[in-house]
């Protein structure tokens, strides 16, 4: 089994599979401290509060403005077509629900995620990453960027999502009161409890990947170009942004 | 701790972080009871049950129209003991009124999307549908109809089949309507065509030939009969001339006889033996 995977995953060549075990047990060790480190309260002593508060801001304040420009515009463009489209095939009905299904319960939290891992990944690597004469970080100084970035993807994800529901009503029904009823309607069909829960569920396992990624520069080795080194962070984020879809669309199958 | 130098210097970073989550604390909060007030969770409802053959395409959630406008929401689909769909579904109070004993309820699929529950209500007058009641729902299926179409489309297609085989009646037909143009287009034409033989046809023809020598002696006889004609017509003239000269003679002879008689009649009253015709009375 061993000589296949070596193939496919350089780290199993390099090591060996009981080494690429090792490091993965290491990674998932890590991740699973920084879980329970930042659901403990008196670990967030004040400077660790104010860093997080630093990275928050850096991860969602800053790109707040350009984030929700993007997402009107997008949300704008994605209604209009929808709209049209399904006016044009007379599924006036079904389009805004498309919408909300698609744009605002799929896109958007992926959107959200990306954009704050976008700005996390250089963030970690420029103050995690081991460089020489420099102490090599601590989990202590991970939980901030862990924290921080975790919880940025929730305030993007909810402020742009809730941003897009208006941008989709005033899109069809313009400034008409009229139709608020039946849209409140349509959100309550769409929202319901079981959506409203693997939204969450989602949310949170896409800020946990978000925040505890970047992090794990800590455990790289310190040899290598650094380049090369944010390049597998990204994958491996990817891969786990991935791996928490393909289980969503698993589970909506059942 | 190691506090790494490079972080990003933000003013007031603590109150932004502190506003971000609170904002995005309020929004949650607000969107999770907008929803629950969306869902209905805060109205007091009616209860139905409706009763329905199939509850195929109908999902919690969706709504029961009245004239077009959401009035209530399933709540429940199960199956029933008696083997049918029930379908139970809450009516806030507020809109249960458009809800009479007369009510009739709809279920209707479309070809695309899921189903449709309508409320109709003929008599607005009747008493109100009662909490908790259970009603038949009428299925009015479009696509039920396909399977209806796809059978009439294969008898229609059989005929089209039977009509068009090659020992059909309309391929005979065609095959004579065939032979017939060809034999139109033949040497003897339509004449050709409608005897089918040639041995009519030279009959024919030499009945044709055997007429049109007929109409040339026919046609030598006309004109010598407008010849005796012509001369019937002199005589006819003449004719009139001399009944034209016999009335002048007529005429001129009851003038001489009226003269005659004037002459005798003078004669007679001088004539001295004339009679006496006179009787004299004493």
């Amino acid at each position: 089994m061993g000589q296949p995977l070596a193939h496919l995953l350089p780290a199993i060549r390099r090591n060996g599979l009981g080494g690429w075990l090792a490091d993965l047990y290491r990674y998932l060790r890590f991740a699973a401290l920084l879980i329970v480190a930042g659901l403990s309260p008196l670990v967030h002593d004040r400077a660790t509060r104010r860093h997080t508060s630093r990275i928050l801001c850096a991860a969602a304040w800053q790109p707040l403005p350009g984030y929700l420009l993007t997402s009107i515009l997008i949300s704008a463009v994605l209604t209009r077509i929808v709209t049209v489209t399904a006016a044009g095939y007379g599924l006036s009905h079904l389009a805004l629900e498309a919408i909300l299904r698609v744009f605002v319960v799929e896109l958007l939290p992926l959107a959200a995620t990306l954009a704050v891992a976008a700005r996390a990944l250089p963030m970690a690597m420029q103050q995690l990453s081991a460089a020489p004469g420099r102490p090599r970080a601590s989990l202590r100084d991970a939980l901030p960027f862990a924290v921080g970035n975790g919880i940025a993807v929730g305030v993007l994800a909810v402020i742009g999502g809730l941003l897009s529901l208006v941008v989709a009503y005033l899109v069809v029904h313009g400034f008409s009161p009229w139709a608020l009823a039946g849209y409140a309607r349509l959100i309550g069909q769409v929202f319901d409890p079981l959506l409203a829960v693997a939204l969450a569920a989602k949310l949170a396992l896409f800020g946990i990947a978000v925040g505890i990624a970047p992090t794990t520069v800590i455990l790289d080795p310190r040899k290598g170009d650094a380049g090369l080194r944010e390049m597998r962070v990204m994958v491996r984020l990817l891969l786990i942004l991935v791996l928490i879809e393909g289980s969503f669309l698993v589970l909506r199958g059942f | 701790m190691t506090e790494p130098s490079a972080n990003p210097e933000i003013p007031h970073a603590e109150a932004k972080a502190a506003g971000l989550l609170l904002l995005t604390l309020l929004l949650v909060l607000a969107f999770v009871g907008y929803v629950m007030q969306a869902r209905g969770v805060f109205d007091d409802n009616q209860h139905l049950l409706l009763v329905a053959e199939n509850a195929e395409g109908v999902a919690v959630g969706n709504d029961l129209s009245f004239s077009g406008f959401p009035i209530g929401r399933v709540t429940r689909i199960e199956l029933g003991d008696d083997g049918k769909a029930h379908i139970h579904i809450d009516v806030p109070l507020r809109d249960a009124r458009w809800l009479r004993s007369s009510s009739v309820f709809t279920l209707e699929r479309g070809v695309v999307g899921g189903a449709r529950l309508r409320a109709y209500s003929g008599v607005l007058d009747d008493p109100q549908l009662e909490d908790g009641a259970r009603r038949d729902v009428l299925i009015g299926d479009a696509a039920s109809g396909v399977s209806e179409l796809v059978a009439t489309m294969h008898k229609l297609i059989d005929n089209v089949a039977r009509l068009t085989a090659e020992e059909s009646a309309l391929s005979a037909t065609l095959a004579n309507l065939q032979q017939f143009s060809a034999t139109l287009n033949g040497r003897h034409g339509a004449l050709g065509a409608l005897l089918g033989n040639e041995r009519d046809v030279a009959r024919v023809l030499a009945a044709l030939e055997e007429s049109r020598a007929l109409l040339v002696d026919a046609r030598a006889s006309l004109n010598k009969l407008d010849a005796a004609l012509v001369d019937v017509k002199a005589i006819t003239g003449n004719a009139r001339a001399a009944s034209e000269d016999l009335d002048a003679l007529r005429a001129e002879v009851d003038l001489n006889l009226r003269k005659v008689s004037g002459m005798v009649d003078e004669l007679n009253r001088k004539w001295p033996f004339a009679r006496e015709r006179e009787l004299k009375l004493p």
